[in-house]
């Protein structure tokens, strides 16, 4: 179990690197003038040409290829931000948490309201109740993360008055900001849960559970659920992309100043170093979401886990 | 079978809402040749804010401050360090709690923190500040702080529009001279280098981090900073100008506490108008302007912006060489309907915004190709060039309100004959594409410290690294026109119009439509005080105090 | 004396789907004594397992339902208990092993937990008492107790049948039900199961329902036999009389259909046809359009059982009409 994980962390520093590969060489093709956007349309041509070259954005490919690559991981110095004038570092490790804690959170509860919804849907499978849940999960996906959001700002903010309608401070701030992130979510979730445990409800040894006299909740919990777990870990794990993708409105409609907002801005702003710290921090951040995924399959089912280790027993007949 | 009629029920009802929804959101594209007629209101196109009402309290009348305003951004700072101070939102909130030299007023120099000035020679000038200037963290201002303020912002890199600027050096403690490249005779030559480059400690620098936490010596101080949510002011007592009579009214702290929150969906600031949570926007679109009509809590502004949307011709284009075709362009264009099309913005009837001192009001009454729409004009003058209904492109940049612009400009030529395919680009893009062939038509959003600044990024062929002005114009007679109107002795009336009706003659350009401010706020501020017209100063309102 | 522990008198189960109705056991009665083995022979789908499931009411509701009839415990009607009082007598008193070994099991729990789990049910039991008791019934089913912490998936099919078997008589159930315990197995397995099953049985004093399709396992294993076709019994009677004296058509057909060790032949005799629609019965008795000997009187109305000799009865209106047994097997060989 210890070497597959190490052999996952080694995998994790490859893609790493891969990932700051891509994403340098595509800035440097993309087109666009980091110092036309600092400076404005207002500035001369001669005054934007003069901080181009005091960026470093005119030396070769591979020279700014070697500087980046040395800077990033081997004095782990993720440059100055053109835009906001200090190290991306600082901007990033002030802006992390407001992230992370949405993100988290909103897997946490895509995971939880996803699996009650599912399971309801899912064990009262033709009946209306089924049809009910699932019509609610249709219109929680199709409905747009930033029109939901907007709405709910309109009720709580506006007409009622409970909740403020953006920025950050205390924990009141963030509630419309994980709920808006969690929906779709929850949406896929339940309908994943809910046809994973369609698939279990007809097992036999479902049957066996009923026939040593198990009730039904337990039924539920203890064979049911477990068995149909791991499709469900999957969508949650790549449900994850979905929230950091979604950050970016999230963020944009809630004024809150996390990561999404500033690769967003720096994007624009064509500014490299902090765009390729972003994007490098999304990846690992991914990267061990998907870690944690994958160990949990081995949590869930012993059959993986026993794919895991090496020691493996013999059957014996 | 049942379940299949249901379903294509409900199929049908789901593209039916989808219609109409599409159908109200937009406005007419401007698809017909005549203005929409009554179909909506055409847009607000000025408003006077309500008088102060002389009966109450206000903090003109005593040395009171009102407690605390929070002020709607609608972009980012981004950063509170010194230089480029115009980019995203920094014009709207340095100006509190950094100071320059002296103050940009209609052109001319207000000294703040110089104390006077002396023109030793041609090339020469000599400033002295004021010997008590004590910034936020109590050092003191000297002239090697203001040497180094120079010498930092010119290591940025972000010194721009500082071509006249050669050198500075201190003579005394108190006293620096500036050197010139070339006599100063242009209006406006040293807007930024003595009215927005800021001067603080070189102590305060060294130790501390302005990104984040700047010392100037303003009014103002920083007290709070999160980059992307909001900044707060806390108005500082011990302001180092004692004498009361050198404080002009754009560094005044007539509130406490300003606090700016960023938020960049204007639909959010309409909401956090209406729940309290801020008390100005000037980001107010069109349409809600009615919901706070009438509103005892809310008091309305309307005034023009200095953003002007220009249309200019590719000068070696296919077509757009040819004279007539660029009148037929712009004869085509009804700048009125544009303005209804597009919401938030208003009609352009002269080269130019309204919003500037130097524009001239004359230019109106002349009928030109801008305040006048005749689509048969147009069609006669297309008869006399060799165009022959192949496409032309028009290009902009890809945001939102210079999109619609392009797209109805389009219905427009489409409607006199001329075939055009719109290419929309990234801001920051748009350089590679306008310094190279392929384009005819594009669309600018300008603005600037005066009008004749506003043209300088069309008309000045100094600006551009291949010796031609925008659109590869090469004209003498222009480049001569422009420079003369700008050099202080002949800056004026006169030499403006001249250059305007040149322009118009040779036709190197139109304007389609001006910005506009949509500002809405709390009544309880009673009179709004706007930097160089567009930017408020929290500090230098006046509030009512009952 | 009435050893009379099971029994079962009219009952009848169908399964809805969409606008059908699957007749799945149409009026079947039957009882059994206690300590007795009740054979149900039959086709696949013939409806032996829905009669299984019926008795301890773990029938998939949705589309399963119990629309008539009787079922007495030692007197006492199950199909009038609340499910409350069915979740005591499920693991407790009637116990269920099935078909397939290699889904019987919870493939992300221990065995040894499994085992606990019915046990901890229905005594109160502490966790390592349970333990003790599960391992002991492991050994019983000749399984190291070692293998307690092991999951199904380290266990071949055989060894997974035996966990279910230590699994169901855990409790000491009265009453095993059987459905098709062996079929999933190899012939070599099967025996040391069938084995298994007997002597635990014999140890416990439980009564049991093999469901079976295979008349040598049912030889081999069973005290009496009830053949059932299309959700009906056909023939019933002690292992002796129907496998000595088989007197319904069908019953005579699938013994022709056994190959024979003594005899030469070329080619197996099946029986004619297939099953019927069950959404569909035919009126009459159920097996005419099969049946050789089938006549107009066959077509309509509820055959009722006839009886035979003491103990053996026969759904068929021609029941004892054959002067012998090679009569019949002429007229069921097609000679006739």
């Amino acid at each position: 179990m210890a070497e597959y994980i190490l052999k996952r962390c080694l995998a994790l520093i490859i893609i790493v690197f891969a990932t700051a590969f891509i994403i340098f060489t595509i800035l440097y093709f993309t087109p666009g003038d980091p110092a036309r956007a600092l400076l404005g349309a207002s500035a001369s041509d001669a005054e934007v040409a003069a901080m181009n070259e005091a960026l470093g954005v005119n030396r070769p490919y591979l020279v700014q290829l070697g500087d980046f690559f040395y800077d990033t991981f081997i004095r782990f110095d993720f440059g100055e931000s053109w835009v906001y004038g200090r190290p991306v570092y600082e901007e990033l490790a002030a802006r992390l948490p407001r992230t992370v804690l949405i993100g988290l959170s909103a897997m946490v509860l895509n995971l939880f309201f996803g699996l009650l919804l599912g399971i309801f849907a899912g064990t009262h499978g033709s009946k209306w109740q089924d049809s009910l849940t699932m019509a609610i999960a249709m219109v929680f996906i199709s409905c747009p993360d930033f029109w939901v959001a907007l709405m709910m700002i309109v009720l709580f903010s506006l007409k009622l008055g409970w909740l403020p309608p953006y920025g950050i401070g205390g924990p009141e701030y963030y509630i419309m900001p994980i709920i808006c992130a969690s929906l779709g979510g929850i949406a896929v979730n339940a309908r994943q849960t809910r046809s994973s445990i369609l698939e279990v409800y007809r097992e036999d040894y479902i049957t066996t559970a009923r026939s040593k006299g198990q009730r039904e909740s337990v039924v539920v919990r203890r064979h049911m659920l477990p068995n149909a777990l791991m499709p469900i870990i999957t969508t949650i794990g790549t449900g994850f992309s979905r929230i950091v993708a979604g950050s970016a409105v999230i963020e944009t409609v809630f004024s809150i100043p996390g990561v999404g907002t500033y690769m967003l801005s720096a994007i624009n702003g064509r500014d490299y170093p902090a765009v390729r710290a972003s994007v490098l921090f999304f990846a690992v951040f991914t990267c061990i979401v998907m870690l944690v995924v994958d160990l949990m399959y081995a949590f869930v089912d012993p059959r993986i886990k026993a794919q895991y280790s090496r020691v493996r027993r013999a059957k014996v007949q | 079978m049942k379940k299949r009629f249901v379903s294509l029920l409900l199929a049908l009802c789901l593209i039916l809402t989808l219609a109409a929804c599409g159908g109200s959101k937009g406005k007419p594209t401007g698809d017909s040749s005549e203005p929409p007629a009554n179909e909506s209101p055409s847009p607000v196109q000025e408003v006077t804010p309500p008088p102060v009402d002389t009966a109450r309290r206000t903090t003109a009348d005593t040395d009171e401050r009102y407690p605390k305003v929070v002020i709607g951004l609608n972009s980012d700072p981004q950063n509170l360090s010194p230089f480029d101070p115009n980019a995203a939102s920094k014009p709207y909130i340095f100006f509190e709690f950094y100071e320059c030299l002296f103050d940009l007023e209609n052109n001319e120099y207000i000294p703040v923190m110089a104390e006077s000035f002396e023109h030793i020679d041609d090339l020469h000038t000599q400033v002295k500040i004021y010997d008590y200037i004590y910034d936020h963290a109590g050092n003191h201002i000297t002239a090697d702080d203001v040497v180094f303020s120079y010498q930092t912002l010119l290591d940025s890199g972000f010194a721009i529009k500082y071509s006249a600027f050669a050198d500075i050096k201190k003579v005394d403690d108190y006293t620096v001279e500036f050197t010139w490249n070339y006599p100063l005779d242009s209006v406006g030559v040293l807007e930024f280098p003595w009215c927005r480059t800021f001067i603080f400690s070189q102590k305060a620098y060294e130790e501390g981090n302005f990104a984040t936490n700047p010392v100037g010596t303003g009014p103002y101080k920083v007290t709070h900073f999160t980059s992307g949510s909001k900044v707060v002011l806390e108005a500082v007592d011990n302001y180092w100008q004692k004498d009361e009579s050198k404080i002009s009214d754009r560094h005044k702290a007539k509130v406490q506490t300003i606090e700016y929150t960023i938020n960049t969906e204007a639909a959010q600031h309409v909401i956090a108008l209406k729940s309290g949570a801020i008390d100005f926007s000037q980001v107010v679109p069109d349409e809600n302007l009615k919901d706070f009509e009438g509103n005892e809590d809310f008091s309305i502004y309307v005034t023009p912006a200095s953003r002007t949307f220009f249309m200019t011709p590719n000068v070696e284009g296919a077509f757009t060489s040819d004279i007539n075709f660029r009148k037929a362009v712009f004869y085509a264009i009804d700048n009125e309907a544009l303005a209804t099309a597009t919401g938030g913005t208003v009609a352009a009837k002269a080269l130019g915004s309204g919003f500037f001192s130097d524009y001239q009001k004359s230019w109106e009454d002349e009928k030109t190709y801008i305040n006048t729409y005749d689509p048969e004009l147009a069609k006669e003058l297309l008869k006399q060039t060799s165009y022959n209904g192949e496409t032309i492109m028009i290009l902009t940049s890809n945001a939102e309100l210079h999109k619609n612009i392009a797209t109805v400009v389009q219905n427009f030529l489409t409607n006199v004959g001329i075939n055009s395919d719109l290419t929309l680009v990234e801001p920051a893009q748009l350089g590679n594409y306008t310094t190279q062939e392929g384009w005819d038509l594009f669309i600018h959003d300008l603005g600037g410290g005066s009008q004749l600044g506003a043209w300088n990024r069309v008309f000045n062929r100094d600006e551009f690294a291949n010796g031609k002005a925008f659109g590869f114009i090469y004209d003498d007679t222009l480049q001569n026109l422009y420079k003369d109107a700008l050099k202080v002795a002949n800056y004026g009336p006169e030499s403006i119009t001249e250059l305007h009706n040149y322009v118009l003659e040779n036709a190197y350009a139109t304007t389609l439509v001006c910005g506009k401010l949509n500002m809405v706020y709390n009544s309880d501020i009673a009179n709004i005080f706007l930097r160089e017209g567009a930017y408020l100063l929290p500090g230098s309102c006046d509030y009512y105090l009952d | 004396m009435d050893n009379t522990f099971l029994s079962v008198k009219d009952l009848e189960v169908i399964y809805t789907s969409g606008k059908k109705i699957v007749r799945a056991v149409n009026g079947v009665s039957f009882s059994l004594q206690r300590g007795e083995t009740l054979a149900l022979v039959g086709e696949t789908g013939a409806g032996k397992t829905s009669i299984a499931k019926a008795i301890m009411r773990i029938l998939p509701n949705p589309p399963g339902k119990i629309v008539g009839g009787v079922v007495e415990l030692e007197g006492e009607n199950l199909l009038e208990k609340s499910e409350a009082e069915m979740l005591e007598i499920r693991g407790e008193r009637i116990a269920m092993i099935f078909q397939d070994p290699m889904t019987a099991l919870n493939p992300l729990m221990t065995v040894g937990d499994q085992i606990v789990e019915g046990l901890r049910l229905h005594n109160d039991l502490t966790f390592a008492e349970a333990k003790k008791r599960a391992e002991e019934m492991l050994e019983q089913v000749g399984i190291p107790a070692v293998r307690f912490v092991e999951y199904p998936f380290e266990f071949s099919g055989g060894m997974r049948q035996r966990v279910v078997i230590a699994m169901a008589l855990a409790c000491n159930p009265d009453l095993l039900l059987a459905d098709e315990p062996t079929t999933a197995l190899d012939v070599t397995i099967q025996a040391q199961v069938l084995n298994l099953i007997k002597s635990l049985r014999q140890k416990y004093g439980t009564s049991m329902i093999l469901i079976s399709h295979d008349l040598g396992v049912v030889a081999q294993t069973c005290d009496s036999v009830a053949i059932v076709y299309a959700g009906q019994i056909m023939e019933y009677g002690t292992k002796r009389h129907v496998f000595k004296n088989p007197c319904h058509p069908y019953t005579r057909g699938l013994f022709n259909s056994l190959p024979s060790m003594n005899s030469d032949s070329d080619r197996l005799k099946p029986i004619e046809g297939t099953l019927p629609d069950p959404t569909n019965l035919p009126d009459g008795c159920p097996f005419h359009p099969r049946c050789p000997r089938a006549t107009q009187e066959c077509k309509i109305g509820v055959i009722e059982p006839v009886k035979v000799e003491p103990g053996h009865i026969c759904r068929c209106i021609h029941a004892g009409a054959e002067k012998s047994v090679e009569d019949s097997k002429r007229i069921h060989s097609g000679e006739v």
